[in-house]
């Protein structure tokens, strides 16, 4: 790739939206063009700047009072129309019928599938569960002095714990989870508005894993493991940013 | 609705319109709820307040802004960035504010949803209702154009 046509890729390649083969010839590009190297910095650059909270606009809260208002209105009228409407009056319950189908079906299926795909489907529930129940954190702390002690007592090994604010991913804190059976550290990160869950259990082994990407109903997934815990990092974000933030996060 | 109402107020550019127009259209948004058929419930407000955005822009007096972005007539700038603008200055909240605030709406647009609401290029190019590929080279004109203007030492700045 010569350098016109990495510069016409490079905040697609910066925002993750490329595919592997265009993300490796732009990175061969990178290695030889220290020009374009440098152009790609700024582009992270003027992120980082960007990615400032501060910058958005707040919503007023006399608006956000009168949304919520109209919000719970309609609601009420809804309901009111359905219990109306004896056809629609069961359509709740019809509906959590068929949530507990789909759940049953799932269920059933996890044993058929090897140890590996119930690892990856469990790890993304975790996820997924944590952010649904609004139980993100157990302690909330961007500080890893206070989230490490935390789980001293809590599980039979200590998880590292690194705050890494300046390379964009702060840690929010920390919870204890249960993967697969067995207690496991989970430490939260956040990346702009997107949530990663680093879950750490003590898996004692005789070499380590070098990061592997996988993907699982729409999120990404990245394991490694050393000679003593295995991690595993889950998010909604691309997996460009993930595989960022296993690499600064120091995984071998 | 946060995503919503910053959108609004990037786009439009004062609190007070931002206000109204946002109102009108979440409020719109609950009424027609039914109408929702599915998909990323934020996409779909988001995709609502900015259509009301752009009709007040294009009523009120930003009638240069008002002509619709176009992205054929613009496209054959320079998207090669010089590699001194890789020396940002991040100076202070407000000069970033500012240097948003100068782009053209549709590439401010673009932008805010990438930095701002952390939205893919497919969810923008939804939202905005363009091909993924415009969402890229406004995306990248947007930065260029960033990088430019913070990287010039203040007093050669224009003003704004």
């Amino acid at each position: 790739m010569n350098c016109q046509q990495t510069q016409k890729l490079i905040d697609a390649y910066h925002d993750g939206e490329l595919d592997a083969a265009n993300i490796v010839q732009i990175d061969e590009h990178f290695a030889d063009c220290p020009r374009c190297d440098r152009l790609s910095q700024g582009v992270s650059k003027l992120s980082a700047v960007l990615r400032n909270d501060a910058l958005r606009f707040q919503m007023p809260p006399a608006l956000r009072q009168t949304i919520r208002a109209a919000a719970a209105q309609a609601a009420q009228t809804e309901s009111d129309a359905t219990s109306r409407q004896p056809w629609f009056r069961h359509a709740g319950w019809a509906a959590a019928a068929a949530i507990t189908v789909v759940a049953l079906i799932l269920a059933f299926q996890i044993p058929r599938r090897d140890a590996d795909d119930r690892m990856i489907a469990d790890v993304t529930s975790s996820h997924v569960r944590s952010l649904m129940a609004n139980h993100l954190m157990d302690v909330a702390s961007t500080d890893q002095h206070t989230v490490k002690p935390w789980f001293v007592g809590k599980l039979d090994f200590a998880p590292p714990v690194k705050d890494l604010r300046e390379s964009g991913f702060p840690l929010i804190g920390g919870r204890l989870d249960f993967v697969d059976g067995r207690a496991a550290a989970a430490m939260v990160y956040g990346r702009q508005k997107h949530v990663i869950n680093l879950f750490v259990w003590s898996s004692k082994s005789s070499q380590g894993a070098a990061p592997r990407a996988l993907e699982h109903n729409g999120y990404h997934l990245v394991q490694w493991s050393n000679t003593e815990m295995s991690f595993w990092a889950v998010s909604d974000l691309n997996e460009k940013e993930l595989l960022e933030f296993v690499k600064v996060w120091g995984a071998n | 609705m946060d995503a919503a109402y910053n959108l609004a107020r990037w786009l439009i550019g004062n609190d007070r319109d931002a206000e109204d127009v946002s109102q009108e259209a979440l409020l719109r948004a609950l009424k027609f709820f039914s109408g929702f058929r599915g998909g990323d419930p934020k996409a779909w407000l988001l995709t609502i307040v900015r259509r009301s955005a752009w009709t007040w822009l294009r009523r009120n007096r930003h009638h240069d802004e008002a002509v619709e972005f176009n992205d054929e007539l613009h496209g054959g700038a320079d998207l090669s960035a010089n590699p001194e603008t890789a020396l940002l200055r991040a100076g202070d909240i407000e000069t970033v504010r500012r240097a948003i605030e100068s782009l053209p709406a549709a590439l401010r647009e673009a932008l805010v949803l990438r930095e701002l609401e952390g939205c893919a290029y497919k969810e923008i190019a939804d939202i905005s209702g363009v091909p993924i590929g415009t969402v890229m080279s406004r995306i990248s004109r947007a930065r260029r154009q960033l990088q430019t203007v913070l990287s010039s030492p203040p007093e050669q700045r224009a003003p704004l």
